[in-house]
């Protein structure tokens, strides 16, 4: 090393302020979001296909159900379950993979941090402005909905503690796909596999489990089945996706601020 | 205090060297003019300044705070636009400055009044709520000058400001860089020599990542050819080059002769002693008449081709003549 040659290690610090600029990104992100028609698309969009879909073994196909012999709560329970954590799960995906990626390929990324913005606050205002924004209107609207109808199937107001314990387990799983591909959007360049790798995860989450079960207990795969369990009130089998999930959702995280910190422009 | 210095800054790319040993100072109050062909490190400099590259070799310092450790105290006190500038297609002009002053400024009143006074400076008040989607080049560039500025900077790094605008905007563009002068210190790249030679006072030439020149512009141009007198002469100048031959002050002569008329070009180390002796040194030979005498003015161009060529310009146009040589 020469006289003045600075190590590579060097990491670009944030000064004195670790999240300055944190809120006003964030409001610049949720008027993206809210500001234009995607909000509503989004809502009506989630909670047709969500709803619609639960609807089915309750009205539509109840016959069909119950000729296999299913319990239709159950049934219905699961169902809705796990379209609220799919379906919101795609969604964040597709919002989260350009967040990174898109900002750093049209420049406005570089513009952004030309100013006194931490790039801490930069990395975590993409995640929370998504997470509430893709909560609020894929999760909310249908859950509200889907409350009332296994409440009126039940006979009986489902206990609401349980249901809310029950849709935070979705929220974990939303929110590991959101930072998992808020991850990949600072470790890679291209958008192709920031969409790919999480969707082959999500969609293909328990094939891995059943080729490797003790994959089951690491991922979110399974947080859906024990969402259902929860709302019915009936004991859990697995806890350690409950953990895992998070954990794997904060090293997500911490890798995408410390990779960001490194990026150059 | 210097408001940018660099020491030994380089910046290397998977072994591609980008920018070498660049050693650099820029003073307060000053539009420095930072000059180079594509590709000779200049955007990669300003990238290196504002923290959105790291330096592989030496260090910069902007009002003496380390660009790598201070960054976000540097970024507080400058305004940067990019060669290209980019914005959030769903804002408007009015929504992007508002956006930038935010990271400045807290209170509503305050941001509003700067938000009005950068579109009135850039002459974008007329678009102002338009979406930024539907902008042209120069109305993108004129909202990247504005955003610049927004924060009342003390330094302005301005990356091919008058890129895709019009000779209008460009004058504006000019106009606004000499205003802002007045309280911040204008650090920019171009490629419009003319520009830079109408509103700099220091200008700095960089090829393939190397400094090769800084200086007053004043100093830049002069003493990138030296001191030259131009004569322009009819008769027979062979006494007269021989009485200038054994002046000491004199450096070269240059001449291009046609019939009896000829343009010498004198090279001078003593401008006093030129100005004194040279025209009448001359006039005392009884052959020759002048017709013209006056000290060459250079423009940038010449002086930027030199350096970055490593060839006079105005030597390969006028096929040059060694001292002593006859015409």
């Amino acid at each position: 090393m020469t006289v003045g040659e600075r190590s590579d290690r060097t990491v670009l610090r944030d000064g004195a302020s670790r999240l300055g600029g944190f809120r006003n990104l964030i409001g610049i992100d949720a008027r993206g979001f809210w500001g234009t028609r995607q909000w509503w698309i989004q809502s009506l969009l989630w909670l047709a296909i969500i709803i619609g879909l639960v609807v089915e073994p309750l009205y539509i196909a109840r016959s069909i159900f119950e000729g296999e012999g299913e319990d239709i709560l159950t049934t219905a329970t699961n169902m809705f379950f796990t379209l609220a954590a799919l379906g919101p799960a795609i969604a964040a995906i597709i919002h989260m993979q350009g967040a990174i990626v898109g900002e750093k390929q049209l420049g406005t990324a570089a513009w952004v941090l030309s100013k006194p913005v931490s790039r801490t606050a930069f990395v975590l205002s993409k995640l929370v402005s998504r997470a509430f924004g893709i909560l609020a209107t894929a999760l909310v609207i249908p859950s509200i909905l889907g409350y009332v109808l296994l409440s009126l199937e039940n006979g009986a107001a489902l206990p609401a503690a349980r249901f809310l314990g029950a849709l935070g387990l979705v929220v974990l799983v939303i929110v590991f796909y959101l930072a998992f591909t808020l991850m990949l959007g600072t470790l890679f360049d291209a958008r192709g596999a920031v969409i790919a790798l999480p969707l082959a995860l999500l969609l293909a989450g328990d094939l891995l489990a059943g080729a490797v079960p003790f994959a089951a207990h690491l991922l979110p795969s399974s947080l859906p089945t024990l969402a259902t369990l929860l709302a019915l009130g009936e004991p859990l089998p697995l806890w350690l996706p409950i953990v895992a999930t998070p954990l794997w959702t904060v090293a997500f995280v911490l890798v995408a601020v410390w990779r960001f910190r490194w990026e150059e422009f | 205090m210097d408001i940018i210095r660099t020491d030994g800054l380089g910046k290397r790319y998977a072994g591609v060297v980008a920018l070498s040993d660049l050693d650099l100072t820029v003073r307060p109050n000053s539009i420095f003019g930072f000059l180079g062909p594509n590709g000779a490190g200049k955007s990669t400099t300003m990238k290196l300044l504002l923290g959105l590259a790291r330096p592989t070799s030496g260090r910069a310092r902007l009002f003496g705070l380390d660009s790598v450790r201070d960054s976000l105290a540097i970024r507080r006190r400058v305004g940067y636009l990019a060669q290209e500038p980019r914005f959030y297609d769903h804002l408007s002009a009015r929504e992007t400055l508002r956006f930038v002053a935010r990271f400045f400024e807290h209170d509503p009143t305050r941001i509003e009044r700067s938000v009005n006074a950068a579109l009135d400076l850039v002459g974008l008040s007329g678009n102002a709520d338009r979406s930024v989607r539907g902008f042209s080049g120069g109305e993108r560039q004129r909202l990247g000058l504005a955003q610049a500025q927004i924060n009342e900077p003390d330094l302005l790094i301005l990356d091919e400001p008058a890129a895709s605008l019009d000779p209008m905007g460009r004058h504006d563009v000019l106009e606004i860089m000499e205003a802002l002068k007045e309280r911040a210190t204008v650090f920019y790249s171009t490629h419009i020599l003319d520009d830079v030679q109408r509103v700099s006072d220091e200008v700095a030439i960089l090829r393939r990542g190397e400094l090769v020149a800084q200086a007053p512009l004043e100093t830049l141009l002069s003493d990138s050819h030296g001191l030259t007198f131009v004569l322009t002469t009819k008769g027979d100048m062979s006494e007269a080059r021989a009485e200038l031959d054994r002046r000491p002050w004199v450096a070269s002569i240059h001449g291009d002769t046609q019939g009896e008329s000829g343009t010498w070009h004198i090279g001078v180390t003593d401008a006093a002693a030129a100005e004194a002796d040279l025209l009448r040194v001359v006039l005392e030979s009884p052959t020759v008449t002048v017709t013209e005498f006056r000290r060459k003015t250079f423009e940038l161009e010449d002086a930027f081709m030199d350096l970055v060529n490593g060839s006079p310009a105005s030597e390969t146009s006028e096929e040059p003549r060694s001292r002593g040589a006859t015409s």
